[in-house]
């Protein structure tokens, strides 16, 4: 247990109070409209989308696996960490490509994709899936709350699980999305003070960087200090094919939607933003400004094992950066720390109660129960759907002590086997809905083959993991990709009304040239445009919509600034004068990006809000008509 | 207990929610199309 002074309890109660008291200050304008209380109205401006996503990857159990793979690997588990880096490309292509579609949704996003019975049953299909997923994490951060509630107070974890998520339930409840989004920003700032703070104390504590890396080298493990300590092409903990698929599939992933876990949650930060130029660079930032919070953890994890290196049991050294904070934190600032925990935890919980509810409302409930429902039900519905999540995830967090270690390892898998259709759906335009829910149903079973069935009968070796995701994508393909030949594609009118409204990358010829034989795009005018410079700064709306070599070299350069801040800050605070070039080289290249990629993404915003203003106005419109008739 | 069992009840209990929500979509669909051709 930790000693609570009366000062600490202050600056913890402080803390809780501005951050709820500022998320509740927004319920009026959450009551305005299922629009408001999901989306923010549209209307943010990038820097708050980014606060979001950077609290929303930032959840209570955060801290223990960071903790965990540094103090095992050293600064090679700062790889472990990378998977974030779907956002260096997401934020340039995936972001774009969904922000143009309106989607509320990654599931309605489905039915303007494809098309027919296909697209409806991918829908229900998601929608469920995310349902249960949204409980599912509250379930599973709420015991890891109960946790940290127990090494800090001594409480049972069961109040750990229900106390604080209901404070969370609170502002969720009364300020929808504006009260996730303006209390992540608040618990934003709160969250990396600490994690800054924690992280240069126990440096300092550890004798300073000289003192860590000294410890370190005098124990003959100087490896944990070298990001790039492999072990070997396949050999070792460390293998140089682990580190392959690892960086394909968190970049490449960036192509498509729901290649990660976090794209559900961060789809509906991009969906918020105000423009697509905001959604961009709101991914873009909260993806960076998570790498460089796991840059100090990681500093402050090794000077950890430098004090303590000889802990064996993972349950115990997981909690290093918690006992960094309550053992070496001076009084008052052991309460600011605990409020920044705290802070984790409501933006996690809060963002996962309000997604739970968007697709329950959205998806299930005006889709297929109540179509015609009025703007005032579908909040009411939000409201009870969100309570509904929430004791959900109670009865979920008590019953799953054990089940959690099965899910997350389950997840994984599930996240593999659908990593090619999620990338397929969004860049081949011959893709289609039924392929795409084959792809997911294969998944099962191929898993299911490859974990279990195929090592048990000695057909092949139990794989390691990055192994298992090659094989899973390949057994997944030869399911998929022939049910995508054999059945028909996509009706052409819905692709080309899709093509127009979103312009997606990749394979697309064919609806291009439909929908230019239809008189509803231009014949590329980017080639028609002589001469070209070789970087071009001045765009008109029709030139920006292609895609274009500026596109390419924003898409090129941002996983390296990403892996150069990372990498490049934790070896800077460690005093290695290869660190400052790294940053130095990232912090150039994301101006280099700016320079390239921001005339042409304020063209392609400017263009397409104009649109959408009056897109959304008919669509309201529409809706009061409805009104109308109705009474 | 066996990593691999425990995959399977793991995956499972997630399919079944999304199985709910595609049966969902289906009786949807189903009514609507049924609405259309009696109409």
């Amino acid at each position: 247990m930790v000693r609570f002074t009366s000062l600490d309890v202050f600056w913890a109660a402080a803390f809780l109070v501005l951050m709820v008291g500022g998320a509740c200050f927004f319920y009026r304008l959450a009551r305005r409209s299922e629009s408001d209380f999901f989306l923010a109205g549209r209307g943010l401006p990038w820097w708050l989308p980014a606060a979001s996503v950077f609290s929303t990857h930032t959840a209570t159990d955060t801290p223990m696996w960071v903790t965990g793979v540094i103090y095992e690997h050293g600064l090679r588990g700062l790889w472990y960490t990378f998977f974030t880096a779907w956002t260096a490309i997401g934020a340039f292509v995936s972001a774009r490509i969904f922000r143009r579609s309106l989607a509320y949704t990654q599931a309605e996003w489905q039915t303007q994709r494809f098309g027919g019975l296909g697209a409806e049953l991918l829908r229900g299909w998601l929608a469920g899936w995310q349902v249960f997923m949204n409980m599912f994490i509250l379930g599973w951060v709420g015991m890891a709350m109960g946790k940290v509630c127990t090494l800090v107070f001594g409480w049972p974890l069961w109040v750990g699980l229900v106390l604080p998520s209901l404070i969370t339930a609170f502002y969720t409840l009364a300020a929808g999305y504006w009260g996730v989004v303006m209390g992540d920003f608040l618990q934003g700032f709160v969250a990396i003070f600490a994690i800054v703070l924690v992280s240069l104390v126990g440096v300092s504590a550890a004798g300073g960087p000289t003192g860590v890396t000294e410890r370190i080298v005098e124990m003959g493990q100087q490896w944990r200090l070298d990001a790039l300590a492999f072990t070997g092409w396949l050999a070792g903990d460390f293998p140089i094919v682990w580190w392959l698929t690892m960086l394909v599939i968190a970049v490449i992933g960036g192509f498509g939607m729901g290649t990660s876990i976090d794209w559900y949650v961060e789809a509906q930060r991009i969906q918020s933003a105000r423009t697509v130029r905001d959604a961009s660079y709101g991914l873009w930032a909260g993806g960076a400004v998570t790498l460089i919070r796991n840059a100090f953890w990681a500093a402050g994890i090794l000077a950890f094992f430098s004090l303590l290196p000889h802990i064996t049991d993972a349950a115990d050294y997981e909690l290093g950066w918690f006992r960094l904070g309550f053992e070496l934190l001076p009084v008052g600032l052991v309460g600011v720390f605990f409020g920044a925990i705290l802070a984790i935890h409501l933006s996690t919980i809060s963002s996962h109660l309000n997604l739970g509810a968007l697709y329950f409302t959205r998806d299930i409930f005006q889709r297929y129960i109540d179509p015609e429902a009025s703007e005032r039900r579908l909040v009411w519905v939000g409201r009870v759907a969100t309570f509904g999540l929430l004791i959900g995830s109670f009865f979920y967090g008590l019953m799953m002590k054990e089940i959690t270690h099965w899910l997350i390892f389950a997840l994984w898998l599930m996240m593999a086997g659908i990593w090619l259709p999620n990338i397929l759906q969004v860049v081949w335009w011959r893709f289609n809905a039924w392929g795409y829910l084959a792809g997911w149903m294969a998944n099962l079973g191929v898993s299911w083959l490859v974990v279990w069935v195929l090592p048990e009968f000695n057909v092949i070796p139990r794989l390691p993991d990055h192994l298992q995701f090659w094989l899973l994508l390949v057994l997944g393909a030869v399911v998929f990709l022939p049910v995508t030949l054999l059945t028909r594609a996509e009706d052409m009118t819905h692709l080309v009304r899709y093509y127009v409204m979103t312009r997606p990358i990749g394979w697309w010829q064919p609806v291009h040239r439909e929908a230019v034989r239809r008189g509803l795009i231009e014949e590329a005018p980017e080639k028609r445009a002589e001469p070209r410079p070789l970087i071009r700064r001045t765009w008109t709306p029709d030139q920006a919509d292609e895609w274009t070599r500026e596109d390419w070299i924003a898409v090129i350069l941002s996983p390296l600034v990403f892996a150069g801040l990372m990498i490049g800050i934790t070896r800077l605070l460690l005093l290695q004068l290869d660190g400052l070039w790294l940053l130095l080289g990232a912090i150039l290249g994301a101006g280099l990006i700016y320079w390239v990629i921001d005339p042409k993404l304020r063209a392609v915003s400017s263009e397409y809000e104009a649109q959408q203003a009056q897109y959304i106005r008919q669509l309201e419109q529409r809706l009061r008509w409805q009104e109308e008739e109705a009474v | 207990m066996d990593r691999g069992l425990v995959t399977l009840i793991g995956m499972s209990i997630a399919y079944v929610a999304s199985l709910l929500g595609l049966c969902l979509a289906w009786w949807r669909w189903r009514k609507r199309h049924r609405n259309d051709d009696t109409s």
